[in-house]
């Protein structure tokens, strides 16, 4: 293996050395963390330029070869992203997870086949590990301080202190970001070259050289250690929403239309969105710091997964409304290859993890019913949960219509704040249920052709960032792929009227009171701006209060407060 | 394809709409995996079940051609009929952002 270059005969030093830093020296015992080698300290390969105004200097050591470092391309970025400097600074500390390869049964290195067929050398599983490798690597790996995750097949996957593994490898390891574009040269040369903004996710370690190079002799039968940038599947969506030409609405406008206190907070509340998922890695969320999370459901779609974009999407209404709040994420979805839905799971599983809201954006038409998920629901509701399902864009959707949940239509504002129903939503007397009138209030939503009104945040390239793609107003005028969708529906209202339920919650806990789900839905009947103009997408005007197209009327975060 | 599908537990008439006691449930679920049926969560009220088609007729002794069957006590298994009533299939809702109907 060639040695490296130390870094003190390769830079461009940004400044004189400063010999006041203290750095990890080859003295160090493996794994001990070196609390005091902050992030800014690091240096960088191959004749870094610093950029014209870094606002956070860099100074170097040169008394010994650090064992972390920085790829050129990284270094403005960090200097300009807060966040992206923070969790650099915070990897430093991390563990690093990296393959291992090791003597095959052939003895050939899969290292070497590398983009070659392999097929005829794969013969009876020739390249799979040997036995002696798949015993005594681990072994002595773990008398080095690493952790085996998993003996695979064909490999070992290890996890290590980012320090430990640059000490086995006896050379350092680089902070790096795959670009998002495609390479124009596959050598690691590219890592230098980060142009595009790049999220925290993106970051990951490996030598400065290759993604992969054979240790210092740990042990005679390890070949390599391979290091895996995260795969990019799309380009990163951006951490803000695109700001459209026509009218939409944007956080400060909502809290505006549904009255809601700018002292009012909810810190102690946890609202579930259950939904076909949910990605909590979407750059917004964590901008703005929201707390979200995923929870796993057994047999269930994994946690923090979304390939809809819808559950991801409608999150971003809680935190218009209320952005203290808590939002847990549930998915009714199978696993993949499995079919059916896994809601009375979901619901339970949110109540047990503290939900004391329950916002649902989805039904089944003409009021099918599912016997035993209608008695999970009116369990939830009987033992003290509020649980709310948006009332449809026309379709006359259950559970929305049982009278034990909270329903939630669809109110229009137009660019001047005038109210009207919104014709994209739906509303209607149930069939199932004798003077059940649905919705019981309503939230912001668009209207048609495709209500097309509200940004928000998705998986890029997820079906809601496609399906919205395509000029407006039948589309939002958005690219396929860039993480946002412009849309709307009875789906964003419903997680918008539960952010206004968890403020009533919070204003409830702090004068020591206790909120029933049925004195929640007079408070929201009573204190409803009534809305008198427009119809839903039935045709049903909205006239009188209640009326079937908006029930009583637009949620009033302020007036609903001030009843608790 | 396996099907995700949740089995009602029979509850005691006598005792009007309460829950079923923790115990049956548990009862319930373990009758259920002897018939070879993986449980994927024993719920208050229900079992969330996941199988093939045909494993699933076989539990309720009957086909099934809708999202709600009710087992066939006579051509179920006795002890499954015992401890379960209702087999439900759900199709994935639809949701309301940009569907419209």
């Amino acid at each position: 293996m060639a040695s490296l270059p130390s870094p003190t005969n390769s830079l461009t030093a940004a400044g004189p050395a400063d010999d006041t830093i203290p750095s990890a020296t080859s003295t160090e015992t493996p794994g001990a963390a070196d609390r005091s080698c902050a992030i800014d300290d690091l240096p960088c390969y191959s004749g870094w330029e610093p950029s014209p105004a870094p606002t956070r200097p860099l100074t170097m050591t040169t008394r010994a070869p650090a064992q972390l470092s920085i790829s050129r391309g990284l270094q403005p970025q960090l200097a300009a992203n807060e966040q992206l400097h923070d969790r650099a600074a915070q990897m430093l500390d991390e563990n690093v997870t990296f393959t291992v390869t090791a003597r095959t049964r052939s003895g050939q290195r899969i290292q070497d086949l590398r983009g070659l067929d392999t097929t005829g050398a794969n013969a009876h599983g020739a390249l799979r590990l040997s036995d002696r490798a798949k015993t005594q690597v681990p072994e002595r790996l773990q008398q080095e301080g690493c952790e085996i995750l998993r003996v695979n097949r064909y490999s070992i996957t290890v996890r290590a202190p980012a320090r430990l593994v640059a000490d086995l490898l006896g050379q350092p390891l680089q902070l790096s970001a795959l670009r998002a574009r495609s390479m124009r040269t596959r050598s690691l040369r590219a890592f230098d070259e980060v142009d595009a903004a790049i999220g925290p996710q993106q970051l990951f370690f490996a030598p400065p050289t290759s993604l992969s190079a054979a240790p210092r002799p740990v042990h005679p039968l390890i070949d390599h250690f391979v290091f895996m940038p995260p795969p990019v599947q799309f380009a990163p969506p951006q951490a803000q929403p695109p700001v459209p030409d026509y009218h939409h609405l944007t956080p400060e406008r909502v809290r505006q239309l549904l009255r809601v206190p700018a002292e009012a907070t909810a810190d102690e509340e946890t609202i579930a969105i259950i939904d076909g998922g949910l990605w909590p890695e979407h750059p917004h969320f964590a901008a703005d710091k929201y707390k979200i999370s995923a929870i796993p459901v057994p047999g269930g779609a994994q946690a923090g997964s979304d390939l809809d974009g819808h559950g991801t999407a409608i999150c971003r209404n809680v935190f218009m409304v209320c952005p203290s709040v808590q939002v847990l994420g549930l998915s009714y979805l199978p696993a993949p290859g499995s079919v059916g839905v896994l809601a009375e799971s979901a619901l339970e599983i949110a109540a047990e993890h503290g939900a004391g809201v329950i916002s649902c954006s989805w039904g089944w038409d003409y009021e099918q019913a599912f016997p035993t998920l209608q008695t999970t629901i009116q369990d939830l509701v009987a033992s003290g949960h509020i649980v709310l399902f948006a009332a449809g864009n026309g379709a006359r959707s259950w559970p929305a219509s049982m009278p034990e949940v909270i329903a939630i239509g669809g109110v229009y504002a137009d660019p001047d704040g005038h109210l009207e129903a919104s014709d994209y939503a739906s509303g209607f007397r149930s069939d199932r249920y004798p003077n059940r009138l649905v919705p019981d209030v309503s939230g912001l939503c668009g209207q048609q052709p495709s209500g097309v009104y509200i940004p928000m945040p998705c998986p890029p390239g997820s079906h809601s960032d496609q399906s919205m793609a395509g000029n407006y107003p039948h589309g939002d005028g958005t690219s396929d792929n860039d993480g946002w969708c412009v849309m709307s529906g009875t789906s964003s209202a419903t997680p918008q009227v539960a952010s206004v339920i968890a403020l009533m919650l919070a204003r409830a806990r702090s004068m020591g009171i206790t909120l029933t789900p049925e004195r929640v839905r007079q408070i929201l009947h009573s204190s409803a701006q009534s809305v008198q103009a427009g119809h839903n997408a039935f045709g049903f005007p909205a006239t009188g209060v209640p009326n079937a197209a908006t029930g009583f009327g637009l949620v009033d975060a302020q007036a609903a407060l001030s009843m608790v | 394809m396996k099907i995700v599908a949740s089995l009602r537990v029979k509850t005691d008439p006598r005792v009007g709409p309460a829950p079923p006691d923790p115990t049956q449930v548990a009862e319930a679920a373990s009758i259920i995996e002897r018939q070879g049926v993986e449980v994927l969560r024993q719920g208050r009220r229900s079992l969330t079940v996941s199988a093939e088609l045909s494993d699933l007729e076989r539990l309720a002794g009957t086909r099934i051609s809708g999202p709600i069957c009710a087992i066939d006590a006579e051509h179920a298994a006795a002890d499954v009929a015992r401890v379960v009533d209702l087999l439900e299939i759900a199709s994935a809702p639809k949701q309301f952002a940009r569907n419209r109907w």
